[in-house]
């Protein structure tokens, strides 16, 4: 099962490991000799930030050495007679829009599975005895009527609906709830959002039936809309890969290999008997999923980690969604490490902690990210010598150890992060990030669940309202170099290392400008985001059929690009049939189309669609067809997922680095003359 | 283009991704051994130790080799990487990739094997425009030696994971799709043909 790792790439990683421990011994030995002590204070903590990135680089690089790809296993590949085990798909919801929660219902209650052993529960947070007994009647009466509506509509599809008495613990609260109402042998779980495609089953029950002693079969959350910071400022959704592209295509493959792959809250499949053993998932930290797997790894069951990607979400529209998510991330896993200690967690083997370890110690990140920050800032404009060492020292351990790093990362990561792009998200995260962890460390039990607002719609642009601290950061970095160049004017003992410091600011200075362009919130009209489809189908239209290409596709509609000179081409307002092969179903179906627009691209006539379903089923077909084909994922991951050099990562950030500086020029511009038009009125109004 | 010039084209890219291998780590190799002699020469310059006439002829010798490797190395990798781009984009126009375990496929979420020289292997020359001689296995149509994809999805991980089998379009079975429009699923038994996107796409 387990692939040899190739001899070449371990050899390569050992080197780079040696050369990155010389480099913090010689530093840790020789170079924290500083001449005040406040000098020392900041030397030390510049000494322990890169600590920290060594121990991460080296953890990540034992980790990642060895991914496992796990063979494709079906139903049709077990032995005749199996007994199947029956299915609970569980979607807890808070306050998701119905429209939302019906596509994800369809889509479940479409996927392959003999009749009778699959029940679809949606699992209502928002609509519990609670809510609609608050003393707000405002609020209870939208919970009461979400309550029904969501009722009805788990009617009209054949899905079950609970609810409870009260919202304790949150999202685990929840399902642990229904565990107790269900009595499925195995269960899903899925977000609001996660909508499956129709092999989920298919593809992962086979390795509960296989392996009794496995509790968790996890895979990848593919996500169909690109991040703020991606839609906001690289706008390279389908071309590079996505910040969570990291996590799910390299890191939970190299922790499979370790037997340390663990649950991340959705697109899972889990064995009911070890979870209830344990009383439900665990409820302790704000990551319920992953505090959950260090306890069932910690009782000897086994997870495995399928690399297909079966189950497609919504990443946060905004910035400030985005910071939401990535806070309850942080403070969930630094609680872990607090409360759980996977370091000394009885029953884990030495590479599960070393596993966790590394999951874990990453989110200590925004520490570091900060001090790599103002460490030059404070030798730049206050002279303070943080770090001691001549330019023939820096050439000797330094350059290697730099070096050392991007051969490392781009060997372990290279296909799935792109050199620079990594320290514009990680930059962003930290400001907000570091003040989540303080407070989590002062008071591991503190931080409550907060769901991250997602499937949101934005009219027009505007900063986001988080951009404050970026600003002064910008501004303190811009003052750093005036300090830099006086300094290497006024002192040629110190130019070598002045210059050296001035390279290191640049870097800052170029990923804070490239941070501050995601600032700026694009517009975002589509709720549902399209995706490519690639796929040929035919239109009905007025009697006749004509052939067409759908070029993308969402449960609410389509694109399609016919021939300019058909006869009988559509017109907009006018209702077609749209037929296209479902190969998931292995069928053809056949959907019930609005023609919105009309209008000629790359020499085709593009018809922007929406479908107007006659039936239930009609219905159930259009979601099967945008989200039923989990070969269209992973072909569109496969299109994006590939490495590219430093210098073309470098000209990338340096081709975005203007747009934030329009861009926020712009907005200011536009806002002082609004200021000033309304002075202007009030004034006249006045007189 | 037909099979036969497929064949000869994916050879020429084979070659190319071969050589461009070697310009890349001889170019790593040439930029390792200047950075080693850069290295030691400003150490003697600083420190001058004890040793330092053979550490002087050492450091010489490094640039000496790397001088010329690396402009050339660079120039070659250049070069060979525009033209492995531009082999691979007649591909692209035409619809196809080339897939992880190096099969021609369609360019296609559900991709059709179009060439697999690992099993037509030197019989390819003699596959354009030859009569149907039915060796192969499971099609009594096909001279192409062909067998449903996926089988080894797992070890490539390509994203192969359809059953389509090839057929020249000369070939009956293959001449269109199934019923369903997916691709001729039931054409023959044992053999899924996809005549209509393979090799007729190939002659535009």
């Amino acid at each position: 099962m387990m692939p040899p790792a190739a001899p070449l790439r371990l050899l390569v990683l050992l080197l780079t490991a040696v050369i990155s421990l010389r480099y913090i011994a010689w530093r840790g030995m020789f170079t924290l000799n500083s001449s005040t002590l406040f000098s020392t204070v900041l030397a030390v903590l510049l000494y322990l930030a890169e600590l920290y990135s060594v121990v991460i680089s080296l953890l990540g690089a034992l980790v990642n050495s060895t991914p496992l790809r796990r063979p494709a296993l079906t139903l049709a590949d077990l032995s005749p007679g199996t007994v199947l085990p029956s299915v609970d798909v569980l979607v807890p919801s808070y306050n998701e829009p119905a429209e939302m929660l019906e596509v994800t219902l369809r889509a479940a209650l479409r996927m392959r599975y003999p009749g009778g052993r699959l029940r679809v529960y949606l699992l209502d947070d928002g609509g519990t005895d609670a809510k609609v007994a608050q003393p707000d009647p405002e609020k209870a009466a939208a919970a009461l009527q979400r309550r029904a509506v969501l009722q009805a509509l788990c009617a009209r599809l054949g899905a079950f609906y609970l609810t409870r008495p009260e919202n304790s613990h949150a999202k685990a609260g929840n399902i642990n709830h229904a565990l107790r109402h269900t009595d499925g042998e195995l269960i899903v779980i899925l977000d609001a959002d996660h909508v499956p495609t129709g092999d989920f089953l298919d593809r992962t029950v086979p390795w509960m039936v296989r392996r009794p002693e496995v509790f968790l079969v996890q895979t990848p959350h593919f996500m169909i809309n690109p991040d703020p910071i991606d839609r906001n400022l690289l706008q390279s959704f389908r071309r590079m890969p996505s910040e969570n592209d990291m996590f799910y295509q390299t890191i939970q493959k190299g922790l499979d290999f370790w037997a340390s792959s663990f649950f991340c809250g959705s697109a899972a499949l889990l064995r009911r008997a070890p979870l209830m053993a344990i009383g439900g998932l665990a409820g302790e930290t704000i990551t319920e999923d992953a505090e959950t797997a260090i306890t069932l790894h910690g009782q000897g069951y086994h997870s495995v980690y399928l690399d297909r990607p079966m189950v497609a979400g919504l990443n946060p529209e905004t910035f400030t969604a985005f910071v939401i998510q990535r806070m309850r991330w942080a403070q969930g896993m630094t609680q872990i490490l607090l409360l759980k200690r996977p370091f000394m967690h009885p029953g884990l083997t030495w590479y599960q902690r070393v596993g966790y370890m590394s999951s874990l110690l990453f989110w200590l990140f925004p520490f570091a990210r900060l001090i790599f920050i103002f460490s030059p800032l404070a030798y730049l404009i206050f002279g303070f010598d943080v770090y001691n060492a001549s330019t023939m020292q820096i050439l000797a351990y330094t350059v290697p150890h730099v070096v050392a790093g991007y051969i490392m990362s781009d060997m372990l990561f290279g296909r799935t992060r792109w050199p620079l792009i990594s320290e514009i998200y990680e930059l962003m995260q930290s400001i907000f990030s570091l003040r989540a962890l303080i407070q989590v460390v002062a008071n591991p039990r503190h931080p409550s669940f907060v769901v991250t607002p997602k499937g949101d719609t934005l009219e027009e642009e505007f900063i986001s309202p988080l951009a404050k601290p970026f600003y002064w950061l910008f501004a303190v970095v811009g003052i750093g170099f005036a300090f830099g160049i006086w300094r290497f004017i006024d002192d040629p003992v110190t130019r070598d290392m002045t210059t050296v410091v001035l390279v290191w600011n640049t870097l800052n200075f170029l990923t804070l400008t490239a941070a501050l362009g995601a600032l700026v919130e694009r517009r975002q009209r589509r709720a549902s985001p399209r995706m490519p489809a690639q796929q040929s189908g035919t239109v009905l239209a007025a009697g006749a059929e004509m052939p067409c290409e759908i070029d993308d596709l969402s449960a609410g509609g389509a694109r399609l690009l016919i021939d300019p000179a058909a006869p009988q081409a559509p017109k907009r307002g006018e209702i077609i049939r749209l037929s296209a092969p479902a190969p998931q179903m292995g069928r053809t179906v056949t959907l019930r189309c609005e023609v919105c627009s009309a209008f000629p691209v790359r020499r085709k006539l593009a018809l922007g669609i929406r479908f107007v379903p006659a039936t239930e089923a009609e219905a159930s077909d259009a979601v099967a067809l945008a989200f039923g084909d989990s070969a269209r994922w992973q072909f569109f991951l496969d299109r994006r997922i590939r490495p590219i050099p430093f210098t073309t990562a470098l000209s990338m950030i340096l081709g975005l680095i203007w747009q934030p500086v329009l861009m926020h020029s712009r907005m200011f511009f536009a806002a002082v003359r609004s200021t000033c038009v309304s002075l202007l009125r009030q004034g006249s109004a006045h007189e | 283009m037909t099979l036969d010039e497929l064949a000869a084209h994916m050879r020429v890219l084979q070659g190319a991704e071969r050589t461009l291998r070697v310009a890349r780590r001889l170019f790593a190799l040439g930029c390792a051994l200047f950075y080693s002699a850069v290295s030691a020469l400003w150490f003697l310059v600083y420190h001058a130790p004890a040793g330092q006439t053979v550490l002087l002829c050492l450091g010489l010798v490094l640039l000496a080799g790397a001088l010329p490797v690396i402009p050339g190395a660079w120039l070659a990798r250049r070069r060979l990487w525009k033209r492995r781009n531009r082999l691979h984009s007649v591909l692209f126009a035409q619809g196809l990739r080339v897939d992880e375990a190096g099969r021609v496929v369609t360019n296609e979420p559900h991709p059709t094997l179009v060439y697999d020289r690992a099993m037509t292997g030197d019989r390819a020359t003699g596959l354009a425009g030859g009569a149907h001689d039915g060796s192969a296995p499971g099609c009594p149509h096909c001279p192409v030696a062909v067998r449903p994809v996926g089988a080894d999805t797992a070890r490539s991980g390509a994203a192969v994971d359809g059953s389509w089998l090839v057929c020249r379009p000369a070939c009956p079975a293959g001449a269109g799709g199934g019923a369903d429009g997916l691709a001729g699923a039931d054409a023959v038994d044992g053999c899924r043909h996809r005549g209509a996107v393979g090799l007729a796409d190939l002659s535009q």
